[in-house]
């Protein structure tokens, strides 16, 4: 149980997705220049990743290794994660027409984010089972939404700061990335 | 209706294709890759040491969960040491690195094999030479500090040393 | 000349890194030294020209309503040939690059370019427009681990891709002055805004200046 937990902490803060290991950099710089759509998006990726993360799992291990096509397993992932994506899109568009409509811009993007993928792969080469797997399912993209939703409000104050006029927009967003992977750093030496 | 169907066996067309080029490619690929896996490994051991030959010895797995392979290195039909293989969970996957235990009584080519799974410029540490500084020419069972600020992982690097000397002391000593 | 421009295109005026933004998780992760960022500069660039040409021979045969997902198991099977080549001809680069080659398949230039130059143009065209992308790419991601490199660990190294022990030159300039926060995550993104902060300055002179010629021509013809 303990072990979960440091695993835990160490995805969502320590090796985070975004600042120390570089996965989803497209939607940050993309898309979060509004909290509101920032937290919609960290909810929709965090649906996303737990359930490719187990479901990949799953079909590595009682299907692609029983039948020894692991070399297979790149484009298994891939397909599982746009279907995914696509299912979730029609249940919600079903099921609540209220949180499709504030999130459905964002989910065909959650294919192309490369936390999904890089989730599901890590599951494999770092040799974790079902139940760390599924640890590893809502903890990274918890630190996505963490950082995502930080990254907008400060983005928002940044707008209406005085910087320099050729930091505006993009460089100025990536030293701000620098200097909060800096800051995440910091907790790397208290775990 | 029949508009689906006919999607459908297009992509089942694409993916039949797709998979077929990737076994060829995997076909063509896979003795190539085994093949440099093991003269990487051999290239390893004879880095630690020169000229011998090397024998896997068994073991209990079970016993010793983080040993993954032992080799027994001979020159000249005289035993010089074991190697041992380890692979221990550090921070974010697994550690693996060779520590060879010399019949002189110390540890000696301490060398990591995969870090990557470990945070750059934290972890990762276990796999550069400030490691290797703290393992080889220490003397067997003597405790091996660990790196502050990598601690995690260094804790892992010495909690499979441990391993590897409980089984040497226990089999060979 | 106009099969020029395209190939130029990629290169400088929409750089996928520099203008565009795209597939900035893999430029800024593997960007610590030469030989990786040449190493998946060509890995990038490969993966870029297969699939524009395949796609922009199948552009006709492809049904619209899955265009899409036929894209992905395309790109997706050129990816893991590609890190099966690597694995077994590159052994070395391929465990630096570790887990960014196979997540070249969601890098978004290159489903991208397919959907946006290959699926409408001729294949000849296509490969151009690939190579260029491809080329840019690896310029962005070269000038960046430039910067990284020298200032992370204080020198300059480049190795042969396959062949690890060949070194082409292995500098070593002020090795006790190294900032190794460059090696790490935040340097990535540093390096990378002050890169792009340049660029808009030089493209801001630019336009100053052609505001200026623009008012002497005006005042000419007054």
């Amino acid at each position: 149980m303990m072990k979960l937990f440091g695993l835990f902490i160490a995805l969502t803060f320590v090796n985070n997705v975004v600042l120390s290991k570089f996965y989803a950099i497209c939607p940050l710089m993309g898309l979060s220049k509004n909290p509101k759509n920032a937290l919609n998006m960290g909810i929709a990726v965090i649906f996303v990743i737990f359930l490719s993360s187990i479901i990949t799992w799953l079909l590595y291990y009682y299907v692609l290794v029983p039948l020894d096509i692991t070399y297979m397993d790149l484009i298994t992932f891939i397909l599982v994660i746009a279907s995914l994506v696509q299912f979730l899109e029609m249940f919600l568009k079903k099921t609540s027409p209220d949180i499709y409509k504030s999130m459905g811009v964002y989910l065909p993007l959650i294919t192309t984010n490369c936390a999904v993928l890089g989730v599901a792969l890590d599951n494999i080469t770092a040799n974790y089972n079902l139940l760390e797997a599924a640890v590893a399912g809502i903890a990274v993209p918890l630190g996505f939404l963490i950082v995502i939703y930080i990254f907008a409000t400060i983005r928002q104050r940044l707008d209406i700061a005085d910087v320099p006029t050729s930091f505006k927009g993009a460089p100025i967003a990536l030293i701000t990335a620098g200097i909060m992977a800096c800051a995440i750093m910091g907790i790397a030496g208290v775990v | 209706m029949k508009l689906i169907i006919k999607l459908a066996l297009f992509l089942s067309l694409v993916a039949g294709l797709s998979a077929g080029a990737m076994s060829y490619v995997f076909q063509l690929t896979h003795p190539i890759i085994t093949q440099a896996q093991k003269e990487a490994e051999t290239k390893q051991l004879n880095a630690i040491y020169k000229q011998s030959h090397f024998q896997s010895v068994s073991f209990d797995h079970k016993e010793y969960p983080l040993i993954e392979n032992i080799y027994e290195a001979k020159k000249d039909e005289k035993r010089e040491g074991y190697v041992y293989k380890i692979s221990t969970p550090g921070y974010g996957g697994h550690i693996v690195y060779l520590v060879a235990l010399d019949q002189s009584g110390r540890y000696l080519g301490y060398s990591p094999i995969d870090v990557t799974t470990e945070t750059s410029g934290f972890g990762s540490r276990v796999g550069t030479k400030e490691m290797a500084d703290r393992i080889n020419k220490k003397q067997i069972g003597s405790g091996i500090d660990t790196l502050s600020g990598a601690t995690i992982s260094s804790k892992a690097v010495v909690k499979g040393i441990e391993q590897a000397t409980a089984h040497y002391q226990k089999h060979y000593k | 000349m106009k099969k020029l421009k395209i190939l130029t295109n990629g290169i400088w005026k929409e750089n996928p890194i520099f203008v565009m933004m795209l597939g900035m998780c893999s430029s800024l992760a593997i960007s610590t030294s030469l030989t990786n960022a040449i190493g998946m500069g060509m890995a990038v660039t490969v993966v870029l020209v297969a699939s524009n040409f395949i796609i922009s021979l199948l552009r006709k045969i492809i049904p619209d309503e899955i265009r899409i997902p036929v894209f992905i198991i395309i790109i997706a099977t050129l990816v893991k040939c590609v890190q099966l080549l690597m694995n077994a001809y590159t052994p070395s680069l391929y465990t630096s690059l570790g887990v960014f080659i196979p997540l070249i398949v969601v890098n978004c230039i290159i489903l991208g370019r397919a959907e946006s130059f290959a699926s409408k143009n001729h294949p000849f065209d296509s490969i151009l427009d690939g190579l260029g992308m491809g080329i840019g790419y690896t310029l962005a991601v070269f000038i960046i681990a430039f910067f990284r490199q020298i200032i992370g660990t204080g020198g300059l190294s480049f190795y042969n891709p396959f062949n690890s022990t060949q070194v082409f030159f292995d500098l070593h300039l002020f090795d006790d002055y190294a900032i190794s926060l460059f090696k790490l995550p935040a340097g990535a993104f540093l390096t990378l805004g002050c890169i792009l902060a340049f660029i808009n300055s030089r493209k801001m002179k630019k336009a100053i200046k052609v505001d200026e010629n623009l008012e002497k021509k005006g005042s000419v013809k007054k």
